[in-house]
């Protein structure tokens, strides 16, 4: 089904829920802001590592790591050597993009839950970094002072409603570019390899290149979405970088969502950003929730909530129609 | 094509379903609303359950007796909790649901990690007043908008200095936790600070919270012949520590420098093993009740009461943190933040006699110094028994 | 430099590589049979822990405690198995093996661990807390003292390896054990009973699991999250000795332990960490099969 859609109609469709949301976001609050703001970020690192994870079929646990990457050099960058955040924020990319290659390079000698052990360390030496090297990172009391986004003149929204704008900008960025490799021949390579990497390898497809490619992608946009974390928020600390927080909901993300589509990880970042907020009240059993929650999902729905939509979107179609006056929808549907 | 279409604008519709559902309350006509940001629940919630009751406990006592009276008119005081789980990101979404509810009046946070997260939020809002009665790290106050009535980790300090030059120590050797921002960050001018005493440096270690082996730092000490070993993190990993550095044989004096109520100490060590080590904090509120202090008496009394366990070590800051908020309001005869904010900068320490902790006040009589930041010293305690006692440094 | 000090670090990293080869011993078994990468494993060593505790201060010899902490802790395993492994192994889709099935498992893993946490910090808080020690004292040499604790943790792993190898070696059980790990489809086919073989093998892991959170719930402080560090730790050892070894994850964890001694003792304890994940990479990048995997890892 990801293959019947043209591209054109996908990135005119995410402009139009782009555009969408960036007015209804400038109808909220500072505190719903923040929520979508925070929601959006997670949901650029959610659609990048599914490009890994759900059409690649690697899971990777260095990702938090690689996320806080992009966020200090972000950091570093603004905050010390006095770059603005419209070019620290490309080069945070690249760094992120750069290192992530060199992991890719690394764990790519393993497979299936070697890799994800192999990942898992370098995310906990990632970790350990940013606390260790405090001269430049500022340890465990974090990176303080970090120069927020600069805002045009002409746009006069306030700084929260800026960062959420900027963000829900990052994801419309994330996706179309997502959307533009799992089309191409590398995406297609990718799903060979996910489907099965001897055979892909048999017909001649170029598994490490393709692979690469996967991983660097993901890293990328995860600095990317780390330099706007780190800005937006003008502090960092590496306990937003560990493995059992941020690597890890990565993984929950995506997999609630639904591994393997674009929107399943946006609808799981949704979700799993907004439910710990709706449940402020009665946090001692919201962490329990979320255990419950994903257990749940595994078990009755391991293809998340995308693939709930579907099947009901489905069974909606094949209800029975009782006029032919329903046929412009039905051609609309169809299309 | 329509896949994605209905499904996008199913995320949007499903995340904006649920955000409404997550509101503030409406404030009736004469109340001023006081947010409180700690850690309920999550790992720290050991200590920011018992600062949340902290507040909540002397705003039921201030409302009872009146309530402030603010230019001739008199408000109840409502609290508004907030949890952070003594996380950065949940303690700034904590803030901004605060502050979307125009809640203007905010005491916390406890965690080192979430203060210096919220400080930047709360220094660009001039509709803003924050008290921090949690967290030690230096430099979290501002002075105009941002106070503190906790202690810094320099005011610890100040009881090791102490300390030290009372018993003459030549050396020591200093294990800190490196996940603790505010003993991080002091541990350089702790060293200088040592070393002008005379004492030499023999090593710096550091572990982490969570840590359970520590044997091959502590193996070390016996090269280095310290004669001080200076614990600076929790009472868990404390109380491990010292039992593993005696197992290997030191025999020095144990120092720790870290708020450890006794109750959490027998949890993990025996009253034998603690006998004789020193601490070197700002008295808590279990050291006050022993003191025979009334006010602690009364603060312990009323805690037992609704709580049916004793309070915790922090209580009293954030009891105290409520009555500051009401002796500015009153001062300031305004509920604007300027005149809140400048109202209390000029507090004196004597303008709140409902204070429990006693605090140090500044040369001219102020509670808080120019930087926000109050003087709490650390006093020497030394365990005798079952619990701390205060030390006598001079025999 | 301080070379002296050589024997009593030895002895600090034997003692801390048994604590984690204990920990990893339960995890290696049930990965090793059954393809499960159980995280909850490290919440068996916290129940482990907090059930020995809450008997012990009900008055309880220690040891009464643990054994009945082995045996409540086998129960849960058997309810985890049943409620977060199996739905998932038989969920439609799941059935293919390789990377979908490992990935599920690992979730659901990663779930019941949480759950598991989350009931613990409602029934006991987040309090730190240490089992009082069953027996004091140590053993001090000219060369170097160790704890009567840290020798009974040392024996406790030379007699729980010794136990598993006899059961998997020396008996029916094992041998359908065995035959399971080693190829599941034939085993099924040779009438073996899949229930019998996973309800012994997550008996076993359980109860090691058990016995190690109530032998170093009396060394070290224990909380609702106790079991997450060591369960890390422990997947490291299962790589370097290689999944689903016994032996692998002994030497696995003595390697470990001693690393860590050594890299703290002469290096910096800051660093300590940091040693621990680049051994870990190193021997995946050198050997990805582990110290004493067998060549076909890829699963």
């Amino acid at each position: 089904m990801t293959g019947s859609n043209s591209f054109p109609r996908t990135v005119i469709a995410a402009s139009a829920v782009f555009i969408a949301s960036c007015a209804v976001a400038l109808q909220l609050n500072d505190y719903y802001l923040y929520v979508v703001t925070i929601g959006a970020i997670f949901a650029v690192l959610a659609v990048s590592f599914d490009v890994l994870l759900g059409y690649t079929g690697y899971l990777s646990l260095a990702h938090g790591a690689l996320y806080g990457l992009g966020a200090y050099s972000c950091a570093v960058l603004t905050a010390n050597h006095g770059f603005g955040f419209w070019t620290a924020l490309p080069i945070a990319g690249l760094i992120t993009g750069a290192v992530g290659a060199i992991v890719a390079l690394l764990s790519f000698r393993t497979r299936g839950l070697y890799f994800a052990v192999l990942t898992l360390g370098i995310g906990l030496i990632g970790h350990q970094l940013f606390l260790v090297f405090d001269e430049v990172t500022g340890g465990v009391g974090g990176f303080v002072g970090i120069p927020g986004p600069e805002q045009p003149d002409w746009l006069r929204v306030s700084p929260t409603a800026y960062s959420a704008l900027l963000a829900l900008g990052l994801l419309w960025v994330t996706f179309v570019a997502a959307a533009a490799f799992v089309r191409s021949k590398l995406g297609a390579a990718c799903l060979a390899i996910r489907e099965d990497i001897t055979l892909a390898r048999a017909l001649g497809i170029r598994v490490a290149g393709a692979r690469l490619a996967a991983f660097t992608f993901s890293a990328v946009f995860a600095g990317l979405a780390g330099a706007l974390f780190a800005s937006m928020s003008n502090f960092i600390a590496p306990e937003s970088f560990t493995v059992l927080g941020t690597g890890f909901q990565l993984v929950a993300l995506v997999v609630v969502g639904g591994m393997g589509t674009l929107w399943g990880p946006i609808v799981g970042a949704i979700l799993l950003t907004a439910l710990p907020e709706a449940l402020r009240v009665a946090a001692t059993y919201s962490l329990l929730a979320y255990g419950v929650l994903l257990l749940v999902f595994v078990i009755f729905a391991p293809k998340g909530i995308a693939s709930l939509l579907k099947a009901a979107l489905k069974s909606f179609r094949k209800a029975p129609r009782p006029a032919p006056d329903a046929t412009p929808l039905r051609r609309e549907v169809t299309s | 094509m329509v896949n994605l279409r209905p499904s996008l604008a199913t995320c949007l519709i499903l995340g904006l379903g649920i955000l409404p559902m997550i509101g503030g309350g409406a404030k009736a006509a004469d109340e001023i609303v006081i947010g409180e940001i700690h850690p309920i629940t999550g790992p720290a919630t050991f200590y920011g359950l018992p600062e949340s009751r902290g507040v909540q406990l002397a705003a039921e006592h201030i409302n009872k007796a009146g309530g402030v009276k603010v230019g001739g008119k008199e408000y109840q005081i409502r609290i508004a909790t907030e949890d952070d789980q003594a996380s950065p990101t949940v303690g700034v979404a904590a803030l901004r649901k605060l502050v979307s509810a125009d809640v203007r009046f905010i005491i916390g946070p406890l965690a080192s990690g979430v203060a210096p997260a919220l400080k930047p939020i709360v220094e660009r809002n001039d509709k803003l007043t924050q008290l921090i009665d949690g967290t030690i790290a230096e430099n979290m106050t501002n002075g105009k908008n941002i106070f503190r009535n906790q202690a810094t980790v320099g005011g610890y300090n100040v009881a090791v200095a102490e300390l030290f030059k009372a018993k003459k120590y030549p050396s020591v050797a200093m294990m800190t936790d490196r996940f603790h921002a505010g003993f991080m960050n002091s541990q350089k001018d702790l060293a200088g600070n040592l070393k002008e005493l005379g004492v030499s440096i023999a090593s710096e270690d550091y572990y982490k919270l969570g840590d359970t082996d520590f044997s091959a730092a502590l193996t070390n000490l016996r090269g280095r012949n310290a004669e001080v070993l200076l614990i600076r993190g929790y009472p868990a990993e404390g109380a491990l520590i010292t039992k593993q550095a005696r197992q290997l044989g030191f025999t020095g004096q144990v120092v720790w420098e870290m708020v450890s109520p006794p109750s959490t100490v027998l949890k993990n060590i025996t009253a034998a093993e603690m006998e004789g080590v020193y601490n070197c904090i700002p008295p808590t509120t279990e050291d006050y009740v022993k003191l025979g202090d009334e006010k602690a008496i009364a603060l312990d009394k009323a805690y037992r009461a609704k709580h049916n366990e004793g309070p915790g070590e922090l209580t009293a800051l954030s009891h105290d943190a409520v009555y500051i908020f009401k002796a500015a309001f009153e001062k300031a005869g305004s509920l604007d933040n300027a005149a809140v904010n400048k109202a209390m900068a000029a507090l004196m320490v004597s303008d709140i006699p409902e204070l429990v902790t006693r605090y140090t006040p500044q040369p001219d009589g102020r509670l808080f110094a120019a930087d926000g930041q109050v003087d709490l010293r650390g006093e020497v305690s030394v365990w005798r028994g079952e619990a701390w006692e205060p030390a006598r440094l001079t025999d | 430099m301080m070379l002296e000090l050589l024997p009593q670090q030895l002895a600090n990293g034997l003692a801390l590589g048994s604590t984690y080869a204990l920990v990893a011993l339960g995890l290696t078994l049930i990965f090793g049979v059954l393809l499960i990468p159980n995280f909850a494993h490290g919440e068996f060593y916290m129940l482990g822990a907090f059930v020995t505790y809450a008997l012990v201060a009900t008055g309880l010899n220690f040891w009464l405690a643990m054994a009945t902490a082995v045996v409540l802790v086998v129960l849960i395993g058997w309810i985890v198995d049943r409620v977060v492994f199996q739905p998932v192994a038989a969920a439609p889709g799941h059935d293919s093996g390789g990377h979908g099935s490992g990935l599920s498992l690992m979730i659901s893993a990663l779930a019941g661990s949480i759950i598991l946490q989350q009931l613990a910090t409602i029934i006991w808080g987040t309090e730190a807390r240490t089992i009082p020690a069953p027996m004091t004292g140590m053993v001090r040499t000219s060369l170097f003292t160790i704890t009567y604790l840290q020798i009974t943790i040392i024996a406790t792993l030379a007699v729980a390896w010794t136990a598993v190898w006899l059961v998997l070696h020396r008996s029916r059980l094992g041998l359908a054990i065995r035959a399971t790990s080693q190829n599941r489809d034939a085993a099924l086919l040779m009438g073996i009973s899949m229930t019998r073989v996973r309800l012994a093998t997550f008996a076993i892991g359980a109860a090691l699991g058990a016995v190690a959170g109530a032998l170093l719930g009396a060394t070290f402080p224990i909380y609702p999250s106790m079991g997450v560090n060591p369960v890390l730790k422990a997947f490291v050892v299962l790589v370097i000795g290689g999944i689903g070894s016994l032996p692998g994850a002994i030497v696995g964890g003595l390697v470990l332990g001693m690393v860590e001694v050594m890299v703290a003792g002469y290096g910096s304890s800051q660093f300590q960490d940091i040693g621990t994940f680049l051994i870990l990479v190193a021997v995946l990048l050198i050997r990805p099969q582990g110290l004493f995997g067998r060549a076909q890892v890829e699963r």
